[in-house]
């Protein structure tokens, strides 16, 4: 943790950020998990270079290890959660960021503002953090979209996507 | 407004049994632990999920206290959205709603 700073809680409850891809990965909650969580929710948010830092620190902590490890980031694209908006998708603003996710293009992942973010895709926009953080873990490498589809009483597009290791 | 306060209660709230009973059971004296106004403790007691959301509780708090007093989803999102039309703009907190509630959040 040379590049980055971050903080320890002892008490967390999960959320469905957390619980719903376990829920699927590991029904049997037998497999060792830290969660790890990137403020999302409000300001003072954390920058985006300082994501992707964090995604290259978790990489060197992951390689200092024998264990084989699957490291899942997991978060909304556009989406307006628990607000009076909370079906609004924006499909074509998702697309864009997943191509540059995929991409991994890190001068345009690091380029978003959170003021165009939360205008055009909403608070649920600020998301984009956990994902990125992906991208900063797997540097150089491309990704592959295996699903995305809007579904609004979801409120969110769901997406499930792999990156080259 | 003490939206401090009142966003700590229903934090706790969501997270407690034991504060959720005494919510049911005893709630005067779970708000006098509070420091509230009167229309704070009014709002919280009479479930007015639309005061609040206009006050500036937060949706990820309040979406928890919406369905603790029986809400459905659809109700609580409408809940907000008959606050916005009662009684205006969200004037506390983080985030505002745009065009009463259709334009999204900023």
């Amino acid at each position: 943790m040379q590049s980055v700073d971050v903080a320890y809680a002892e008490e967390w409850k999960m959320d469905h950020g957390i619980m719903v891809p376990l829920h699927f990965l590991t029904p049997r909650y037998d497999m060792d998990i830290i969660p790890v969580n990137i403020n999302c929710q409000g300001p003072p948010l954390t920058p985006l270079n300082r994501v992707w830092e964090f995604g290259k620190a978790l990489r060197r902590a992951c390689d200092s290890v024998p264990e084989k490890i699957a490291v899942i980031g997991t978060g909304g694209i556009s989406h307006w959660p628990a607000t009076p908006n909370s079906v609004k998708i924006v499909e074509e603003w998702d697309r864009d960021y997943l191509d540059k996710w995929l991409a991994n293009d890190k001068e345009a992942l690091l380029a978003y503002t959170d003021e165009d973010t939360l205008k055009d895709a909403g608070q649920g926009g600020f998301e984009i953090r956990t994902l990125t953080a992906i991208s900063g873990l797997c540097e150089g490498k491309k990704g592959d979209l295996w699903f995305y589809e809007p579904i609004p009483i979801f409120s969110v597009g769901c997406t499930v996507g792999v990156m080259e290791v | 407004m003490s939206l401090y306060f009142v966003q700590k209660l229903l934090y706790n709230l969501n997270r407690e049994p034991s504060v959720q009973a005494q919510f049911k059971t005893d709630i005067d004296s779970l708000l006098d632990a509070y420091k509230l106004t009167d229309e704070e403790r009014s709002w919280l007691k009479n479930g007015d999920v639309g005061e609040l959301y206009i006050h500036g509780v937060n949706g990820q708090i309040l979406m928890h206290y919406a369905a603790l007093i029986g809400n459905e989803w659809d109700e609580y999102i409408q809940a907000m959205k008959d606050g916005l039309k009662k009684h205006g703009q969200v004037r506390d907190g983080i985030y505002r709603a745009v065009d009463g509630g259709t334009g999204g959040a900023v």
